[in-house]
């Protein structure tokens, strides 16, 4: 997709230097479910008996090329794409454009895109309750989409002039002589520098800087009238500053790029996992090349750091993540649910897309983990299995799925199947027991196979990734 | 004669399509010099879109907004002349809109109103009434503030322009406007919560969404251009003294007066209250359209039957044989399609037509006019013509060539539906594949579109409804290319959804939020359907908890609609995933006791079926019969609708009634039944008869109350019904024939009431001859009835009612058989029988020429108000047309009568006649007097 993923990774030793299998850090079925679901959106069993059979290397150049998808991704998913989001934005009906993006996640070839992208609109947090378009929304999505990995400066650049942010932001109505801060300091407190490397001066100046940037006839426009083109003083630098000029000050300020590791590691790697000196050396070699975010992409997820035992099933799977995941791995492709009620699932467990509760975006991680957000995940996963509240005409046949990829032969083959495939390990005792008191007896019939999977889509250990 | 400084302009004007190269100012200068309509037509077309939305802000009846809308321009007119200029006009004739409709609302409620014989279509139902008083309020207020501050809430919060588009309307600096619509909007902001009204911005914003912009009926800018060249409106027969109406100026008494002499003078005003657009629509496809005139329409038409005729011609324009043409219905006649005829060898087709079951009311005898004729031929798109407008060689139909519709029906999911039904409901043509380029280029952009040729519902002959495939996949022919079709798609697992496509090849548009936002797809087509839900349950008494049969469940806006079993179960399919269904239920017989209410139901996760039960209250069964007064008869036909009101200080109407009225059902035995709540009411009754007084009941004093809800000066309760909810808001009572208040005690049984109108005073009229014969055979022209005559009477008189105070009846007679000719008034306080006596018509010929004494060929003649004091002064019944070398010819004058006249002239960019000047002298004649009045000069007006 981009030349970056081609280019070998400059030999980083340190706390990024590149996997190899070892004993400790086996190249077994925890770390290929592992590099799925973080690396994408979960994997079906087929998926991930080709990845460990065909190492690390093959498996990661094909999640990093958008190839790992070898079901499930229909022949013209870029038409129908298309067609989904056109009809979205030509509509009022932001379910719609929902609707869309959980086509792109669920049925899309690039899965570890869409979680950039998902990642991107979180970092770039606009909420449509207030945008009120939903073109402008998509044309964002799809900014994001574009680069996603690309270097930092062509996201930053064309984020910063998008309708939707602008909006959002209140750039209109910043105008000479009548300054707006929302803009300039959210560019500085969540999109670049992030808190503790700026002062509110900076900020008055940076609102002044990005006087005249507006929109006109829902395109960007920069009015020169508008703009206050007096001196500035912005991180201690002088200049009669424009909005592109800002925009250049903040991506060189070394700060940025320690925000955009931050962001990195929260996006890859698991709670408590990074050590300062980790970040230190993502951000450092961000810096060394032009912010470029594909090259950190590459270098975590072939890191070793990555694959440590340390970060494996310690991160919280989000809302977004677990519904997509979920239906990912169960293969629910024919019939397929509907990706409007999906979107709705995603709400109810906290995540509704397009609309993030304010500028900061989802908080994440542990957040995600109130006891009503654990009884929506149970109640979802209930509903994915028997496909009645998703959409679908009936249960899914979980025996059937298990039996396909050769298990299912009785009920605690039917445990294994679900636990491997779903949290990516070898079910302990204690993990049985538990499943085979809430299954009781009817562990080995198709309606146990069910309720086997919807238990442990539902179990805390589930929830982590 | 025409100046070489004008050649430009008029160049420009020549050319519709540039005319925005010429300002305002020049349109309107130009009218005033020269007396040149077409000017005006050109700035009524560019402004009128957002007139008419001001008005429609304001105004709930359509019949008001365009009332509101021509005072709005003849208000320009007069202005014109004395005014400083203003850059552009936008601004300020949108400022004076909404005055003209605010001043046109208050005195609506307050005055006599003439046309309440004229059956008024219901105000738009998609109002919320109760919302409707706040925005009524907002209104009011707005129309306090001072022009400065009020002229910029106007066009930044109503006409939706941006700060910088106002500042340029109104010729300010933006910051200038910045500071006055701050300051509007707090002084608005304060006199609303002085009224109990928290200015929000939903309150604002809901003014943006639903006043824009609108579409101007080609009819509505013939007659503001009417009103505006008169200035000054027919009279009735002023043999009585009745005083002709006319206004000298207009400050705040000219939407009141406007409306009283627009009734008065002008039933051809009023008739063909925008239907289908009256096009003469010849079906093919050409560069410019070919408007041909329409026939003179002197000739009194015998309503008995009527010939249609016609050619059918193919794509290349040569007559085309074995084509099935068929009537198909007018929007409002229950006239279904039939075939008529097959056309012949020669592509020519003829066939009678009956106008009976089109005639609406009196006075829309003539209604049959807006019915289409339509050829449909296999293999080629229809052609279609509004009958009425046939030529003097008949409707000319031209089939065009046909061009599939290939459409595909996917899921949010990208799979394909199977079995979904496809059904056409609308199929637009326009004149030229230009103009529908057009079209789609203003849709893309949010602009108002330009209006097309003309729209079928569906194909008659045809079963306008195709299946998909399991792929999916649909294909439609039989529309014809470079049309619109209107498809509503339902299916299994979809929601009811309508798509518009073209029969043209293409890529998809996809317009801007505003109000003309729509997608449109090329002939080649994939549409996503979401998800539909269906909603099923029981309907049940709210008290009892028993269920209910024989309630309609509808929801809102949309179908689908169903009718509870005897079970009371109901089930509606196909409904759009949304946060919350509104749907409204009512009775659908009369025998159901229920009240109509309107219910929300919440979504739930998911898109399996959601059950709701719907709690309906029951109220007091209602049956009232309507019988006329003097017989004692059943009045059945001459009845619009009788209605219920709960009345203040009512506490038992639930929350959520949908309106402020409650309907009652026809039933067989001609007796209106419906349901009504215990506590204070009103049964109101419309009659489109006409030939009843207005109603008038007190509410403070029947149901001897202490105080009314709001301020009595303004709206006293003899003029209004308070109606019962938190805003109490008024119900003007003019408006119905009967008002019967009620107060049933909560036990009641039924309420059951005989109600008759008042027919007010009447009179008696004998017609006799010149030597005082009775004479029979005479047939009669009510001004308010429309332009037809009546057919010939049996008897030697005939009596009048409905007369009342400041309700005169003006009358003219002809007796075609021995030429005869009369005229009266009456008012009802004649003593005794009212002779008229007829005398031998006269005739005046002539030649109508222009001040250069060149001949007006195709022109057309009309009676206008005649100078004050002129006591002898008549109106011409209907019109007269000149002929090809300007020669007219006017029978069945009354003799010793004034005659007015004017003339108008076809103008082909608007489709209509447009008023060019006055005869300078009355017309007279003696009795039996056959006048050549040689060359008739037509002055200009404005001179």
């Amino acid at each position: 997709m981009n030349k970056t993923l081609q280019r070998k990774p400059a030999r980083v030793e340190g706390p990024w230097a590149p996997y190899a299998p070892d004993d400790k850090a086996p190249w077994d079925l925890r770390r290929v479910v592992h590099l799925h679901r973080r690396g994408g959106f979960a994997a079906t069993w087929a998926e991930l008996q080709r990845d460990l059979k065909d190492g690390p290397k093959a498996s990661l150049d094909r999640v990093l090329e958008g190839k790992a998808r070898s079901e499930g991704v229909p022949e013209n998913f870029e038409a129908t794409a298309r067609l989904l989001a056109d009809a979205a934005a030509g509509s009022r009906d932001p379910a719609r454009l929902k609707a869309w993006w959980v086509y792109r996640m669920l049925f899309g070839p690039d899965a570890l895109t869409e979680r950039l992208v998902l990642m991107w609109h979180n970092h770039f947090a606009t909420s449509n309750l207030k945008v009120n378009d939903l073109s402008a929304m998509r044309r964002q999505n799809e900014i994001f989409r574009e680069h996603a990995r690309a270097p930092f400066a062509k996201l930053l650049n064309a984020t910063v002039r998008d309708p939707a942010l602008l909006l959002w932001l209140d750039a209109q109505v910043n105008r000479k002589g009548h300054p707006n801060e929302n803009l300039g300091r959210e560019l500085m407190e969540l999109f670049t520098l992030g808190i503790g490397h700026y002062t509110e001066k900076d900020v008055k100046e940076a609102a002044r800087a990005l006087t005249g940037w507006t929109v006109v006839d829902e395109a960007f426009t920069d009015v020169p009238v508008r703009h206050d083109d007096g001196e500035k003083t912005i991180l201690g630098r002088q200049g009669h500053w424009k909005g592109a000029d800002l925009v250049k000050l903040l991506l060189e300020h070394p700060a940025t790029a320690n925000r955009l590791a931050f962001r990195l590691c929260e996006l890859f790697m698991g709670e408590g996992t990074v050590d300062a000196a980790a970040v230190k050396a993502l951000a450092d070699g961000l810096r060394e090349r032009d912010l470029d975010i594909g090259w950190a992409v590459g270098t975590m997820l072939r890191s070793r750091a990555f694959f440590a035992e340390a970060n494996l099933g310690r991160r919280v799977v989000g809302p977004v993540e677990y519904v997509i995941g979920s239906a990912r791995a169960l293969e629910l492709f024919e019939p397929p649910s509907s990706t409007l009620v999906l979107a709705e699932w995603m709400a109810r467990l906290g995540q509704d897309l397009f609309y993030p509760p304010n500028v900061g975006g989802w908080p994440g991680g542990r957040t995600w983990l109130t006891t009503r957000a654990l009884i929506g995940r149970a109640n979802c996963a209930a509903a994915l299995v028997d496909g009645a509240r998703v959409g679908r005409p009936g249960p899914m046949d979980a025996l059937a799925l298990a039996r396909r990829h050769g298990h299912g032969k009785d009920g605690a083959d039917l445990i294994t199947f679900c636990t491997k495939l779903l949290v990516g390990v070898e079910p302990s005792v204690a993990w049985r027991e538990r499943l085979d008191k809430a299954l009781g007896k009817e562990a080995a019939g198709a309606d146990g196979a069910r309720k086997a999977v919807a238990l442990v889509l539902a179990m805390p250990e589930a929830q982590l990734a | 004669m025409k100046s070489q400084a004008l050649r430009p302009l008029l160049t420009a004007l020549r050319r519709p399509a540039d005319d925005r190269r010429v300002s305002d100012r020049q349109l309107l200068q130009y009218y005033l010099d020269q007396g040149d309509e077409s000017a005006f037509a050109v700035l009524v077309g560019r402004h009128g879109p957002r007139v008419r939305a001001a008005c429609r802000q304001v105004l709930a009846d359509e019949a008001d907004v365009d009332d509101a809308f021509q005072a709005t321009f003849v208000v320009l007119l007069d202005k014109a002349r004395s005014m400083y200029w203003r850059p552009a006009l936008g601004g300020w004739l949108f400022g004076v809109a909404h005055r003209v409709a605010l001043r046109a609302r208050t005195r609506a409620a307050a005055r006599h109103r003439h046309e309440s014989r004229v059956v008024r279509p219901a105000s738009r139902p998609d109002v919320d009434l109760s919302w409707r008083e706040a925005v009524a309020v907002l209104h009011e207020e707005l129309d306090r503030l001072p022009d400065p501050l009020r002229l910029p809430l106007l066009l930044c919060y109503l006409d939706g322009l941006s700060r910088d588009e106002a500042a340029q309307q109104l010729g300010w600096t933006p910051g200038t406007v910045k500071g006055r619509l701050e300051r509007g909007r707090l002084r608005l902001r304060d006199r609303l919560a002085r009224r109990g009204i928290t200015l929000t911005t939903g309150l604002l914003a809901v003014l943006g969404n639903s006043g824009a912009a609108c579409t101007v009926p080609p009819r509505l800018v013939q007659t503001t251009l009417q009103a505006v060249a008169r200035r000054a409106l027919p009279a009735p027969a002023l043999a009585h003294g009745v005083p002709p109406i006319m206004w000298k100026n207009y400050t705040g008494l000219l939407a009141g007066l406007l409306l009283v002499a627009l009734a008065v003078g002008g039933s051809h005003l009023l008739s063909h209250a925008g239907t289908v657009p009256a096009v003469s629509a010849t079906g093919h496809l050409e560069e410019r359209p070919r408007r041909t005139e329409p026939p003179p329409r002197d000739k009194p038409s015998a309503p008995e039957s009527i010939t249609v005729q016609g050619r059918v011609l193919g794509p290349d324009g040569k007559p085309r044989a074995d084509v099935d043409v068929y009537l198909d219905r007018d929007t409002t006649a229950s006239v279904a399609a039939a075939r008529r005829a097959i056309s012949g060898k020669d592509g020519r087709f003829s066939f009678r037509l009956d106008p009976t079951p089109f005639a609406k009311a009196p006075g829309r005898a003539d209604s049959w006019r807006d019915a289409r004729v339509v050829a449909v031929a296999d293999g080629l798109g229809p052609a279609w013509a509004t009958a009425g407008r046939a030529t003097e060689g008949g409707l000319s139909l031209r089939l065009v060539s046909d061009l599939p519709l290939e459409g595909r029906i996917l899921t949010l999911e990208g799979r394909p539906v199977a079995g979904a039904r496809v059904r056409l409901r609308s199929l637009t043509a326009w004149a030229s594949e230009a103009e529908l380029s057009a079209h789609l280029r203003a849709v893309a952009a949010g602009d108002a579109p330009p209006r097309p040729f003309g729209f079928l519902g569906e194909v008659p002959g045809r079963s306008n409804e195709w299946k998909t495939d399991d792929q999916g996949r649909v294909r439609i022919t039989g529309l014809g290319r470079d049309r619109l079709a209107g498809l509503e798609v339902t299916g299994p697992g979809i929601a009811h959804d309508t798509i518009l496509a073209v029969t043209r090849a293409g890529k998809p548009v996809i317009g801007r939020p505003g109000p003309y936002w729509a997608t449109i797809y090329p002939a080649t087509f994939e549409h996503a359907a979401k998800p539909g839900r269906v909603l099923a349950g029981k309907a049940i008494d709210a008290t009892t908890g028993r269920p209910i049969a024989g309630i309609f469940v509808q929801s809102a806006g949309a179908p689908p609609k169903t009718v509870t079993d005897a079970e009371g179960r109901y089930e509606l399919a196909g409904l759009p995933k949304a946060n919350k269904y509104i749907l409204y239920v009512q009775p659908a017989r009369g025998d159901v006791p229920y009240i109509a209410v309107r219910i929300d139901v919440t979504d739930t996760t998911g898109v399996g079926p959601l059950r709701a039960d719907l709690r309906i209250p029951r109220g007091i069964p209602l049956r009232v019969q309507v019988k006329e007064p003097a017989t004692g008869k059943l009045l059945r036909s001459g009845v619009s609708y009788v209605s219920y009101v709960p009345l203040y200080p009512n506490k038992n109407a639930p929350e959520n009634l949908p309106g402020l009225m409650l309907g009652t059902k026809l039933e067989p035995d001609g007796s209106y039944r419906g349901a009504v709540l215990p506590g204070p009411g009103a049964i109101c009754v419309m009659c489109s008869g006409g030939d009843y007084l207005p109603a008038a009941v007190n509410q403070k004093t029947f149901f001897r109350l202490d105080r009314v809800p709001r301020d009595e000066k303004i709206l006293p309760a003899s003029e209004v019904l308070w109606t019962a909810g938190p805003n109490s808001n008024p119900l003007p009572q003019r408006q119905f024939q009967v008002i019967e208040l009620i107060d049933p005690s909560a036990g009641a049984k039924e309420v059951s009431l005989t109600l008759k109108p008042d027919p007010g005073k009447s009179a008696t009229i004998r017609l006799q001859d010149a030597d005082g014969h009775p004479l029979t055979g005479v047939r009669v022209w009510d001004w308010r009835r429309g332009e037809e005559w009546g057919p010939p009477l049996a008897a030697a008189g005939l009596k009048v009612s409905g007369l009342g105070p400041g309700r005169p009846r003006y009358l003219v007679f002809r007796h075609e058989g021995r030429k005869l000719a009369g005229t009266v008034i009456v008012r009802g306080e004649e003593a005794g029988t009212v002779t008229v006596a007829l005398q031998p018509w006269g005739t005046a010929t002539g030649r109508l020429v222009d001040t250069a004494g060149k001949p007006l060929p195709r022109h057309e003649l009309r009676g206008r108000n005649a100078p004050t004091g002129r006591d002898r002064a008549l109106t011409l019944p209907g019109a007269v047309r000149t002929d090809d070398e300007g020669k007219f010819r006017l029978d069945g004058l009354v003799p010793g009568g004034e005659y007015y006249l004017m003339a108008s002239k076809y103008l082909p960019q608007v489709g209509e006649f447009i008023g060019v000047g006055h005869l300078a002298d009355p017309v007279t004649v003696r009795p039996g007097e056959t006048k050549d009045l040689g060359d008739v000069q037509v002055r200009r007006i404005g001179k």
